[in-house]
């Protein structure tokens, strides 16, 4: 389970149940990334509440239907998904059931696993970002690769690749932010950072 | 090939590879190793398998419920339906021990989430306890108990996600939890009164000389001020349970209500804040979410690998009694709730335990219902319950301080909640079957 720590205000920060405190970016590239994560989340947020609220109106109170409006917050769900998960490996708050790392004393032998257990994140992670690079190619390009026949929904005809860039782009920044963790896991095993 | 996806998965989750990832490792492993003959799967109809699971209307409901939680959390919102609540028991020895268990049952059934209520809660009602010299462990014990009443109090996340996964009525699965929720609420005000009934520390102060007109007095004018609160849970329970709102769209309009009422009304939120805490329960959705993309594409996995027939086989070994296999279950379960949160032993058990469920005859709404106790239960059982440590931290109590209260909770609570639950099926199947007509 991951570590549940408080703000000064004891507000629970770090557990997926719980709203989490953005860390400060240090680096121009991440506060640039994570700024524009950020408003891209804000916007999708406030954007299919406002489109589902403006549904219940039109159906329940003027009897009408906003037809084919899922269709965009079907899309605005996926980017908000993939990119707050994005950000939630930059603020490490993914889910962890670290109970090894619990019970272990500090030491190079925590140091070798949290590498170990960093690497493999990083490998699994570049994988399904592969395949999520196949998966957004197919939506792209079609199922031919010739940029014929391209997937599209049915009422609006937005193209599919959309939807599925962001789980290729989630996916890419979640690698990236795991890389930036099993580099930081190397200088403290090798001794080049100090705790 | 199965086994050694199961050893893949299980090693990943021990070392602290995150849960999401920890899913993709066992599924890359029966990509590259699964199948009949050991030849693997094609790894490109995964991605879109997830993608087409995900695309559901329902699911945003999880997103937005968690928004609902933090803007109340910052809105002061919830502060004043304690205030509120405070009243009617206040004035009672253990009194604020039912505010806070009330008090989480009605904000854990809007943001649907056990630590955003304890944390919600938490730091109203822990300096509160602190004034009027509750024990450290006991009131830290309570309040962690209490926050899991939203995943018995509907909605909540952990019951959509069991939907979308069962392919079952989120309403039915919402209302088969009710019942044990409010058998919970009682035993815990029971249990919290009989662990306070000798103790000499607490100062319940002017309270207890409130008269009956000091108490419509109060209840005037907190409950003007709490109105606005009030309507939340009016608009989301009402909404769903009227028939008059989707879940979906209740989540919503909980969102489009809360902001401007935390803003305006109870001004504990500004521009900034309302921006900050967007962003951050988005974030918190995006965890949760990559976490059910990534158990939807491995629950196909393990399910064309048959792992729920290779488990049912172990069962049968062991017993062919139905009632044997789902006590066998309950302890699984329990013990999945330990090592893990909620959510994850949901995505992780689901997918495999339901065809058993169905296999020996028990109904999936019945099974949800078993599912949020057992789930609760896990929460506060260690090594691994983030909400006991997290109530610990917020109340100032020492952990060993609130073992033997939390036990008392278990024992005298949840233990018996489970057991009814599980052996008196028409308990949770009560509400589903007359309000929607499903089957006993």
């Amino acid at each position: 389970m991951s570590d549940i720590k408080l703000a000064p205000d004891n507000a629970c920060v770090s557990s997926p149940e719980c709203p989490s405190d953005l860390n400060a970016p240090s680096n121009l590239f991440d506060r640039i990334v994570i700024n524009a994560f950020s408003i891209i989340c804000f916007f999708c947020t406030v954007t299919l509440t406002l489109i589902i609220c403006v549904a219940t109106f039109f159906r329940y109170i003027l009897e009408g239907n906003l037809y084919g409006y899922e269709e965009y917050v079907k899309l605005l769900a996926f980017w908000l998904y993939f990119i707050g998960a994005a950000i939630g490996a930059y603020n490490r708050t993914h889910v962890t059931a670290d109970l090894v790392n619990a019970y272990l004393p500090d030491g190079k032998v925590k140091d070798s696993l949290t590498v170990v257990k960093n690497l493999i994140t990083v490998c699994v992670a570049a994988l399904f970002a592969y395949y999520g690079y196949v998966f957004f190619m197919f939506g792209f390009m079609g199922p031919l690769g010739t940029g014929i026949a391209i997937p599209k929904t049915s009422v609006w005809r937005i193209s599919l690749w959309v939807g599925y860039l962001s789980v290729f782009m989630g996916l890419v920044f979640m690698v990236y932010y795991f890389a930036r963790d099993l580099v930081i896991s190397l200088r403290e095993l090798f001794g080049r950072k100090k705790r | 090939m199965i086994f050694i996806a199961l050893i893949i998965l299980v090693i990943c989750l021990m070392i602290g590879v995150p849960v999401p990832v920890s899913f993709m490792a066992s599924a890359g492993w029966l990509i590259f190793f699964g199948g009949p003959a050991g030849e693997g799967y094609q790894a490109t109809q995964l991605l879109p398998y997830g993608y087409a699971q995900m695309n559901s209307v329902s699911l945003i409901a999880i997103a937005l419920f968690i928004g609902a939680g933090g803007i109340m959390e910052r809105g002061r919102i919830g502060e004043k339906l304690i205030d509120f609540v405070d009243v009617f028991v206040g004035h009672l020895k253990g009194g604020l021990g039912i505010v806070a268990v009330i008090s989480c049952a009605i904000v854990g059934s809007i943001c649907g989430a056990a630590c955003a209520t304890l944390s919600c809660v938490g730091s109203i009602i822990f300096p509160r306890f602190h004034r009027e010299g509750y024990p450290r462990g006991v009131s830290a014990a309570l309040l962690a108990n209490a926050s899991l009443l939203g995943l018995l109090i509907p909605p909540n996340a952990t019951l959509i996600i069991f939907a979308w996964i069962s392919g079952q009525s989120v309403l039915a699965c919402f209302l088969a939890t009710v019942i044990p929720g409010f058998i919970t609420i009682i035993l815990l005000c029971a249990v919290n009164w009989w662990l306070l009934r000798k103790n000499t520390t607490i100062m319940i102060g002017e309270k207890k000389n409130r008269t009956a007109s000091d108490k419509i007095q109060l209840f005037r004018s907190r409950g003007r001020i709490a109105l606005p609160a009030l309507m939340l849970p009016v608009i989301v329970l009402g909404g769903i349970y009227g028939g008059i709102m989707t879940t979906t769209e209740a989540s919503a309009m909980a969102v489009l209500y809360a902001i401007p009422v935390g803003m305006f009304v109870y001004k504990g939120l500004n521009l900034k804040k309302t921006y900050e805490v967007i962003v951050e329960t988005s974030v918190t959705t995006g965890v949760i979410m990559v976490m059910l993309y990534s158990v939807a594409m491995l629950s196909r996995l393990y399910i064309l690998e048959d792992l729920p027939g290779v488990l049912l086989g172990v069962f049968h070994a062991i017993s062919t009694d139905p009632l044997m296999i789902m006590f066998m279950i309950n302890i699984f379960l329990v013990l999945m709730g330990m090592l893990m949160d909620d959510i994850s032993v949901v995505v992780l058990t689901t997918p495999i335990l339901m065809p058993i469920i169905m296999e020996i005859g028990f109904s999936p709404i019945h099974y949800a219902a078993i599912v949020g106790v057992n789930t609760g239960l896990g929460c506060i059982t260690p090594p691994a319950a983030p909400v006991l440590y997290l109530s610990g931290r917020l109340g100032s109590a020492p952990i060993d301080e609130m073992m033997k209260p939390c036990l008392w909770f278990i024992v005298l609570c949840w233990v018996p909640v489970l057991a009814v639950t599980v052996f008196f099926p028409k308990l949770s199947l009560f509400l589903p079957h007359y309000i929607m007509g499903t089957p006993w």
